[in-house]
């Protein structure tokens, strides 16, 4: 039996909900397909139906981040992408796990919201202490000893992103030290480290 | 130990019921030199007997209770050396009672468990604990004895060079990084560390790491809030 997985836009351009709902709408595991073009939209469409994913205008979250960030700590299944068409700052993309670009291909937009729809059963595990792929990167890199820019380097992304999601682990485990982070790492089998008997 | 603001201190609250209402108040009675039993003095009769100012002792009671702001202007130059004794006397507590029987229990831990994380937690301490050293000593031996200089030069305004220009803002950031260090093990110890055996032994010492949390938070906010500004303004009249 499959599940019913449902998708809303949250987007105020017809353009970018049709767009995206040709290319997602080819998909099977996707039922339900709303373009919503406020909050208030997508409030009452929570009350109606289950969500599994949202792709929303960032500029929505960065207007109502205190509604966002509520809402993403009590719908632990809910996905978040953002759908992009100008700029979207470091600090924003770090409350996402998704980005989506209007300027990607089909191909990657389906591969995006494949992904979303799939993750939900790896995060309720909390093997990860909850941390998203990319924080899981960052995390690896960070105990070894690396430096900010090294990461982003590494991972092909801005100092910037690389703070913020450093500010993510923090805020989730509460741990900051790098040392300290590395015990988190070791606790969560997320690296193993070789010690010298003391 | 519960932070109390809404407890309003004055000069007749009896000392014993300031401890009931938070028992972070104990140890702060002890920086001041006040042991158990504490009869039934009160701020007032406690402050009168010991050569306090009652401004100073509720001053510092009042950061006890977790308050921050509008704490200048009550404790006066007068008041810094009995703050600076206060200071020293926290001092020797962190480094001879509580720290050791922090790091008694780490090792203990350690040697009994034997697992990686308990490994790295004990030394994480080790290196959080050579900073708090490295931090107290700086203070003990730079900080204070320039302060006890200014304190007793005349009022002529005659400089004195032979110790070294006090960089109050570098100072201040000590505070947080080592703030951070403790903050980062406790929650490391309540939610990560791993190994169910030595419950009782676990939950002693994230107590005793509470309290210690707490003590040293406040001692900091003291620092901050009260005597720098106190310093600052005693420089400021050379």
């Amino acid at each position: 039996m499959s599940l019913k997985r449902n998708i809303a836009v949250l987007d105020p351009s017809e353009i970018i909900f049709s767009g995206l709902k040709q290319i997602i709408s080819a998909s099977a595991q996707v039922s339900g397909f709303d373009h919503l073009r406020s909050v208030t939209d997508l409030e009452r469409l929570l009350v109606r139906k289950n969500l599994s994913a949202l792709i929303v205008n960032p500029a929505f979250v960065e207007h109502n981040q205190k509604y966002f960030t509520g809402l993403r700590n009590s719908e632990q299944s809910l996905r978040f992408a953002a759908i992009v068409s100008t700029f979207i700052s470091p600090d924003t993309v770090a409350f996402f796990d998704e980005v989506i670009y209007v300027t990607d291909s089909s191909e990657r937009v389906s591969a995006v919201v494949s992904r979303m729809l799939n993750s939900g059963e790896a995060r309720r595990s909390g093997e990860d202490g909850d941390l998203s792929a990319r924080e899981l990167d960052v995390l690896r890199l960070l105990v070894t000893g690396l430096s900010n820019k090294q990461i982003a380097d590494e991972l092909n992304i801005s100092i910037n992103t690389v703070i913020t999601h450093r500010k993510n682990i923090t805020r989730k485990t509460g741990i900051r030290s790098v040392p300290g982070l590395t015990i988190f790492a070791v606790s969560k089998k997320i690296i193993t480290l070789d010690l010298e008997a003391d | 130990m519960e932070k109390n603001n809404t407890v309003i201190l004055g000069r007749d609250m009896q000392l014993f019921r300031m401890v009931t209402y938070n028992p972070g108040y104990l140890v702060m009675f002890r920086h001041f030199d006040i042991l158990l039993p504490l009869h039934d003095h009160t701020v007032q009769s406690i402050c009168a007997a010991r050569g306090i100012t009652t401004e100073l002792f509720l001053t510092i009671a009042s950061v006890y209770g977790g308050r921050t702001q509008a704490l200048t202007g009550k404790p006066g130059r007068g008041d810094l050396p009995v703050l600076l004794a206060y200071l020293k006397r926290s001092h020797r507590y962190y480094q001879e009672e509580i720290y050791p029987d922090v790091a008694g229990r780490i090792a203990e831990l350690n040697k009994k468990a034997r697992s990686p994380e308990m490994q790295l937690v004990d030394r994480f301490f080790s290196e959080y604990y050579g900073e708090v050293k490295e931090h107290l000593d700086y203070e003990d031996t730079r900080v204070f004895p320039y302060v006890e200089a200014l304190l007793n030069q005349p009022d002529d305004g005659g400089s004195s060079t032979d110790h070294e220009e006090f960089k109050v803002e570098e100072y201040k950031g000590h505070h947080s990084d080592i703030e951070q260090k403790l903050d980062d093990l406790i929650n490391l110890l309540l939610k990560y560390v791993p190994g169910d055996e030595f419950q009782k032994q676990r939950r002693e010492l994230y107590l005793l790491l509470v309290q210690l949390d707490y003590d040293l938070k406040a001692h900091s906010r003291i620092e901050d809030l009260i005597f720098i500004p106190l310093v600052e303004s005693l420089e400021k009249k050379r």
